[in-house]
């Protein structure tokens, strides 16, 4: 036996000892930038599936009223997507509830691979993702305009006479006197003041009332309101939204969308515009709905993510 | 030179040798440690920003953007992966990226832009930080 160089083999161990536990600490710190980043691009392609799936599934039971073959649709693009239900670890719930038009759940759970970390005992990482659609016909006006038009800018099908840019304004006082005049309106919330009915433009005040059929909502006091001409080109040119139209004694009869092209508060005083739906005479009401959440236009249906 | 004398500088040298070793070799663990540390943060500052953005597009909140309780869940979620999380704002814009002056609505895009502060250990590269990792993703508003 040689003689023994002082402290080497007991270096050695030491070193093993340091080394191991450095590698321990750069698979951890690998793995957790590595499988931490993966499982973080999984939940956003999983939360993309999942909402694709809600959309496709709403859809199709407001084609086909039919529960089990939305499911399935909702299934089949979770699939196509990637996520497939009962495949491994992946399993794709999906709830259909139709208290309040329909409403889609599809929840996306599934476990990420870990690729390092799985030398540390972790090797997976659960990920969850859930979305909700909405699909339906509106019963709500959320954001209309605060302004009327006639009964008589409609055939009598209910058809809008009116398709192409009009100038709307004949007379511009408390009720719409023929089909292509309009009136301001604050629903029916008292007498119409320029400030409010300008607040209502920006967005920055809500009317929230419930209408009758037949229930009076043009002015009392024949304001020409000339400012608010200026505010509608401002705030409201190129939008849709839905407008309340009235018989010729101001009286609600129901609702249609239009889209306002441009307005002008000098001597014509008029909006410029045109009608995208029939008249439709359902019992709406002016919803709740502030500047940053409101929809500004009724379609014929609904069909968007609500969570 | 005698054994004992030998010896004791077979030892010297080790403890020199042990001492340079150990410093490059922590510096590179440390290094690698901060890297990885760096790419989970900025990884997880991006994500914060997609999710942000997906929950502000469905609950805008009433008033501004943003101000809705689902958007401050989101965040406090968020701010469990990445501390020190901050939203540095919540924008209005359209299509092509410009900001809507007029009122936010279905249809407009919210860009939710968000900020975190990275400090390495290693001194070599917290002598240059703290480094801010910021980020912005944007989604269609329902």
């Amino acid at each position: 036996m040689g003689a023994r160089q002082p402290g080497s083999s007991r270096d050695e161990g030491q070193i093993l000892v340091v080394f191991a536990l450095a590698i321990m600490a750069i698979i951890g710190m690998v793995g957790l930038a590595i499988d931490g980043g993966a499982t973080y691009a999984q939940r956003r392609d999983q939360q993309t599936s999942a909402d694709l799936a809600a959309l496709a599934g709403a859809n199709d039971y407001l084609l086909n009223n039919n529960p089990s073959q939305a499911i399935a649709r909702a299934k089949a693009v979770a699939a196509s997507n990637d996520f497939t239900d009962g495949s491994g670890p992946t399993s794709v719930g999906v709830t259909i509830t139709t208290t309040n038009g329909v409403q889609v759940v599809v929840s996306v759970a599934s476990a990420h691979r870990n690729s390092f970390l799985g030398a540390l005992g972790m090797t997976t990482w659960q990920v969850s993702t859930a979305a909700t659609a909405l699909a339906g016909f509106p019963d709500t006006a959320a954001g209309a305009g605060p302004f009327i038009f006639s009964i008589g800018a409609f055939n009598n099908d209910g058809t809008p006479k009116y398709q192409s840019a009009t100038d709307f304004g004949d007379a511009n006082g408390d009720v719409p006197v023929n089909a292509l005049d309009i009136a301001w309106t604050n629903y029916g919330t008292g007498n119409v003041d320029t400030s409010q009915v300008d607040a209502i433009i920006k967005g920055t005040t809500t009317i929230n009332k419930s209408l009758s059929y037949g229930e009076y909502i043009g002015q009392k006091n024949n304001g020409f309101h000339t400012a608010l001409f200026s505010d509608v080109n401002t705030y409201l040119s190129g939008l849709e939204m839905p407008v309340a139209i009235v018989d010729n004694n101001g009286n609600f009869m129901g609702w249609a969308t239009f889209h306002v092209n441009s307005a002008d508060g000098g001597s014509n005083k008029h909006i410029n515009g045109y009608f995208l739906s029939s008249f439709t005479n359902a019992r709406l009401t002016v919803s709740s709905c502030s500047n940053n959440a409101c929809p500004r236009y009724l379609g014929t249906y609904v069909l968007k993510l609500t969570n | 030179m005698t054994g004992r004398r030998r010896k004791a500088a077979t030892r010297g040298q080790a403890l020199a040798e042990f001492a340079i070793g150990i410093t490059v070799f922590l510096t590179l663990l440390i290094g690698i440690v901060d890297l990885a540390r760096a790419a989970f943060l900025f990884n997880g500052v991006s994500d914060a920003a997609r999710e942000l953005a997906r929950v502000t597009s469905l609950h805008p909140g009433t008033g501004s953007l943003g101000s809705s309780g689902q958007t401050a869940t989101a965040l406090s979620g968020e701010r469990t992966l990445v501390p020190g999380l901050t939203v540095s704002s919540y924008a209005c814009i359209d299509i092509a990226g410009s900001i809507v002056s007029r009122a936010c609505q279905p249809g407009d895009w919210v860009r939710v832009s968000v900020r975190t502060t990275f400090s390495p250990v290693l001194p070599l590269l917290s002598a240059f930080g703290p480094f801010t990792f910021a980020t912005a993703s944007s989604a269609k508003i329902q």
